[in-house]
């Protein structure tokens, strides 16, 4: 047990992000990621550099939300394994919080492809989709 | 222009176009539609490409997303764009945040163990949860 406790530690800035969170569902949730992580260090998908930052080999990131939320899980967590990628033993997670800011940008991507298929279904006698 | 079909087509009164069947007609109609759908979409994903370009994405992937297996009732794939320029966005703020944070000491850090006893939840039961698979989150990776 104590070598399974020590595989995820959670920064000071970390713990915060999660207790700001006032739904007690999604504190779960994220201890639940918690725990898969630290059970399977690579749980989360690596983060892309894309090159505007620094190295940032390790790093990993996971979206949670509680069991029940529909549609894109709201909140994303970044871990980073140490003491390399290749040899993961602990993950030092580092920071918790709301997901995308700018996810609106689908939202309306779809609702204009959907106003469009529906006025062009409108026209010609279709069902709207 | 010879005077064959079922259908004409006039501009200012004056016949432009001889139509074999109604069909050719729908065909045309159809056509236009996507024409003038292209049109009001092409301003957003040029928009989203700038973006995608911006944030770091190469061009072959944001055109390779505009492109991908849409609906064949879309001309262009708007949501994919969309998400990968959302993906690319995140990541570039995520990445700031980690970087700053990988430079903090690490003197503070918790326990998982400690952490949950802190939230009141009892870790042991968590973890049989998980390894039941009791679904108490959902993820996305």
């Amino acid at each position: 047990m104590t070598e399974a406790f020590s595989r995820a530690l959670l920064t000071t800035l970390a713990r915060s992000d999660i207790n700001a969170v006032a739904e007690i569902d999604v504190r779960t949730a994220v201890v639940n990621a918690l725990v898969e992580i630290e059970n399977h260090l690579e749980f989360g998908r690596l983060l892309e550099s894309r090159g505007y930052t620094e190295d940032l080999r390790g790093c990993r990131k996971v979206y949670v939300d509680r069991p029940d939320w529909q549609g894109k899980p709201r909140f994303r967590r970044v871990y980073w394994c140490s003491p390399d990628e290749r040899q993961p033993r602990t993950a030092r997670i580092l920071a918790f919080g709301p997901a995308s800011i700018v996810s609106g940008i689908q939202d309306r991507c779809r609702s204009l492809q959907r106003r469009s298929r529906n006025r062009r279904a409108v026209a010609s006698g279709e069902p709207k989709r | 222009m010879q005077e064959v079909g079922v259908l004409v087509v006039e501009k200012y009164h004056q016949p432009v176009a001889y139509l074999s069947s109604i069909e050719v007609f729908d065909e045309l109609l159809e056509s236009a539609d996507r024409h003038a759908r292209l049109l009001r979409e092409l301003p957003l994903a040029l928009s989203l490409l700038a973006t995608a370009i911006k944030v770091g994405v190469s061009s072959d992937a944001a055109i390779g997303a505009l492109l991908r297996g849409h609906d064949e009732a879309d001309v262009l794939n708007l949501v994919d764009l969309a998400e990968l320029v959302d993906s690319a966005i995140e990541d570039r703020d995520m990445s700031v945040l980690a970087a700053a944070r990988m430079e903090q000491p690490d003197v503070g850090d918790m326990s998982l163990g400690d952490f949950a006893a802190e939230l009141g939840l009892d870790i042991t039961q968590v973890r049989a949860d998980v390894a039941a698979g009791t679904p108490r989150a959902k993820y996305d990776r």
